[in-house]
């Protein structure tokens, strides 16, 4: 393939992988706006995820359920730890730290002992190509970025347009204050957590028939992550949302002409870069 | 402050360790031997945690460094053994002091974060270059490297008194470096600085220069357990520098609980014992880690905040 | 004896994302000075000092302290300087014990004041007088919140500063407490410059040569204790509430 289309073959994927791990991200970022954590756990779910669309394609050959069970259900462990553990720590930053780094080691350690350690793959939905002058571009691809773009849209709607959301945003600015104004803020934050896990098990979901579901694969979408908020702002949906995708654009570009683990390489070494001179984020420069 | 009573305590322990090698068989003997070396990189991690109450998940990194620079060196029959290791440990304060302007600018979670991935980049750089590291699957050291002639004598550095004292001497180095600290009451500056920076820096005290003193330390010993690791285990692989490996030194350092000097060590020696008889019945053995992690922090008295935060005690 | 002030505040603005906290703020202090800023809760004196010792950067303005620019100094070059400054909130270290709290504020004095031993058992006698030596080797907490406030302003005296602010030092302290808080800035003798942030009018009645009335970030008025008692915008902006 000539040079050119390599490139934009590199900017699809790029642009596609940016926007799916964009979904995981802002599940983290919503993570932080809202309970003021770092959760290390967040990968997992997405792995959560990528393994539940594998199990239900073995059992009922039908992974179009997945996108909805698979969310679901992660979004019911997310509230179960958020009520068994996050709370009883109070949320302090450390100690939520090294428990969502346990939570993590226990959630993959038990996969692994459930489904081996082997890449379970699901082929997709969508196997037409949709071609282009210059290569053919997988339609199931395009269909997921279109979702990727939809789910985060639906979000956006839910927390700008809907009481629940409303009330999530209080409690994100200043969760004392929304106390005070008879805000449920325990309820909240379990829904936060459970939402910010639904999201990453939903980018898992669509995942797998590209990559595959592997028991260590929750590391990946977990450095992603970490990288879109670093750059983004930690709690800035926005903000995350964009890093993301930039991100993914430059990896994908990068990863045509070198190589995947040069193009992680690289991507981490641009936030580093970022962080030194913009310790807050880009959008601290958009004043709006 | 009993000093005395310390500095005995510390003696003493020592001997124990250094008589443990007549008494033990074979296998707990190396499994011992390892478990010095790790607790070296205990201790070098306890120095930020303990003193500064600073998380890093990249420890890794410096670990790596002295592991694959040694490792490598002697590999490639670069140079003898001994200026293997010393070439490692200072590759591993060089990078400690690349790191460090970038690091030690931020604080909390942010810190913690940055850790990770620059970690992560260097573990993606050893897979990267695997041609020269080997990768996943690792390197081992060839045998003949790590004999050599001294006068009259061979020193052999794969046999298992070799490989003991190697590491028992690079753990009185590290905790010698713990405990002059807390003697010389350099840990009370410390506390101080992780109680509250602002202050600190208030009364007069460069808290940089602190913060960077205690870090290149805290990188070049994890660079001393790296490069013993690889004489030890005659082995480098890039499992080694993985996330597990910056994780599992906070573990061992939480595990030890509040001793400043025998903490990491008693720490490490718990979870890699138990390990070790985890690994044997199943291969999902790094399950206990995640199982410690959480129980260490609904257990704390004060929550796992609280254990951090608070002074640390004497041995 | 130089004439030149110790301390020089000029055209000193302060603006957070839009909201101006301080507007060319302009005063002296002169070596062995005490001084007080007054104002309203809002007016900018914690900015003030904020500025002053360097935690914050000034968005306008120069400071100059000893004849020299220390605007663009960190926090801990300006106390190695000789300005020391105790928070508004209790800024002894829980975790350190009492001694260790005094201790570690005596070691960066490092012979910067020839008078060290004479001023050092000073401050330890006021320690003494407040019944708190008997408990060096124990943490702050077992102190009296006014105890330890007495102990936080025994720290800033012994880094032996030439130039010492005070925030709020005697909020919540009884009577007592606030005597030994005089004679703390007594020990101190008459080479050492003070700042001393308060509301409490009465102290500030007693230990102020000059008064400096902050108001909404600018200077209202400055001059001696009967001067601005008396001046009439200042009891209307702040006397009178």
């Amino acid at each position: 393939m000539d040079p050119l289309s390599a490139f934009f073959l590199g900017v699809l994927d790029g642009l596609t992988e940016g926007l799916l791990f964009a979904l995981v991200a802002i599940g983290f970022t919503l993570s932080y706006g809202i309970l003021r954590i770092v959760n290390l756990t967040h990968g997992e779910f997405y792995m959560i995820g990528a393994v539940m669309t594998w199990v239900l394609y073995e059992a009922a050959k039908n992974p179009l359920y997945s996108l909805i069970i698979a969310p679901l259900f992660s979004a019911f462990l997310a509230v179960i730890i958020e009520r068994t553990v996050l709370s009883r720590i109070k949320y302090a930053p450390e100690p939520t730290i090294i428990a969502t780094a346990g939570l993590l080691y226990i959630i993959q350690q038990s996969t692994l002992m459930v489904i081996g350690p082997y890449s379970r793959s699901v082929p997709p939905p969508l196997s037409t190509v949709i071609s282009t002058p210059w290569f053919g571009y997988s339609s199931y691809k395009i269909a997921v970025a279109l979702a990727s773009i939809m789910i985060a849209a639906t979000l956006w709607i839910f927390l700008k347009r809907t009481n629940l959301g409303l009330r999530m945003r209080c409690v994100q600015q200043d969760a004392e204050l929304a106390k005070n104004f008879g805000i449920n803020v325990r309820k909240i934050y379990s829904l936060g957590f459970g939402l910010s896990a639904a999201l990453a098990a939903a980018a898992g979901v669509l995942i797998v028939p590209i990559r595959q579901a592997h028991y260590l694969m929750g590391f990946d979408a977990l450095l992603m992550s970490l990288l879109a908020v670093t750059i983004g702002g930690m709690g800035s949906l926005r903000g995350t949302f964009l890093a993301s995708v930039m991100i993914g654009l430059f990896g994908g570009i990068v990863a045509v002409f070198t190589s995947p683990t040069t193009s992680r390489i690289l991507s981490i070494m641009l936030v580093v870069v970022v962080v030194i001179f913009k310790p807050h984020g880009i959008l601290e420069c958009v004043k709006k | 402050m009993n000093a005395r009573r310390t500095i005995v305590s510390y003696l003493i322990i020592l001997l124990i360790l250094y008589l443990l090698q007549f008494v033990l068989s074979p296998y707990p003997h190396s499994l011992m031997t390892r478990i010095m070396v790790f607790a070296i990189y205990a201790s070098a991690y306890n120095l930020l945690l303990g003193f500064l109450g600073m998380i890093s998940l990249g420890h890794s990194m410096y670990f790596g460094a002295g592991l694959y620079v040694t490792g490598l060196l002697i590999i490639n029959k670069l140079v003898d053994p001994f200026s293997a290791i010393i070439i490692g440990v200072f590759s591993a304060t060089l990078l400690g002091v690349a790191t460090a302007p970038i690091l030690l600018r931020t604080r909390g979670p942010m810190f913690i974060i940055l850790t990770l991935m620059t970690s992560l980049a260097f573990y993606y750089a050893v897979i990267l270059f695997n041609n020269v590291t080997g990768g996943e699957q690792g390197l081992v050291l060839p045998l003949e490297r790590l004999t050599l002639p001294a006068g009259k004598f061979l020193i052999d550095l794969t046999s298992p008194v070799a490989r003991y004292n190697a590491a028992l001497l690079g753990l009185i180095i590290a905790m010698s470096t713990s405990l002059t600290i807390y003697l010389k009451k350099y840990s009370t500056l410390l506390l101080a600085i992780k109680e509250n920076e602002d202050r600190t820096e208030l009364l007069g005290y460069d808290v940089y220069r602190h913060k960077l003193t205690v870090f290149l330390l805290s990188s070049t010993l994890s660079g001393l357990s790296g490069s013993l690791y690889s004489i030890t285990a005659r082995y480098i692989g890039a499992s080694l520098v993985s996330v597990n490996y910056s994780i599992m030194p906070l573990l061992w350092a939480l595990l030890g609980g509040q001793g400043t000097v025998l903490g990491p060590l008693v720490g490490t020696a718990f979870l890699t014992v138990i390990i070790d008889i985890a690994s044997s019945y199943t291969s999902s053995y790094l399950i206990i880690v995640g199982i410690s992690l959480i129980a260490l922090v609904l257990t704390a008295p004060e929550g796992l905040l609280g254990r951090i935060k608070t002074r640390w005690l004497r041995v | 004896m130089s004439k030149e002030p110790l301390l020089q505040v000029r055209d000193l603005t302060k603006k957070f994302d839009g909201a101006t906290v301080l507007e060319d703020v302009d005063f002296t202090i002169a070596e062995g000075e005490k001084i007080a800023v007054i104002g309203p809760n809002g007016a900018g004196k914690t900015t003030l000092a904020n500025l002053i010792i360097g935690r914050l950067r000034p968005t306008r303005g120069r400071i100059i302290y000893m004849g020299r620019e220390i605007t663009g100094l960190p926090p801990h070059m300006r106390a190695r300087l000789g300005i020391s400054y105790t928070l508004q909130s209790i800024g002894v270290f829980r975790t350190l014990t009492i001694r260790e709290n005094v201790e570690l504020a005596e070691k960066t004095a490092l012979g910067r004041n020839h008078r060290r031993e004479y001023v050092s058992s000073a401050i330890i006698q006021v320690l003494e007088m407040a019944g708190i030596t008997s408990q060096m080797d124990r943490p702050p907490s077992v102190l009296s919140p006014g105890h330890q406030r007495i102990v936080e302003v025994a720290m800033a005296a012994m880094t032996m500063p030439s130039l010492l602010i005070l925030d709020e030092p005697t909020q919540g302290l009884g009577e007592q407490d606030i005597g030994l808080i005089n004679r703390m800035i007594e020990a101190l003798g008459d080479k050492t410059s003070l700042m001393i942030i308060e509301h409490n009018i009465e102290f500030v009645l007693k230990i102020a040569e000059k008064i400096v009335v902050l108001d909404r970030g600018r200077i209202l008025t400055e001059g001696t204790p009967e001067e601005v008692v008396t001046n009439e915008s200042v009891q209307r902006v702040y006397l009178g509430r």
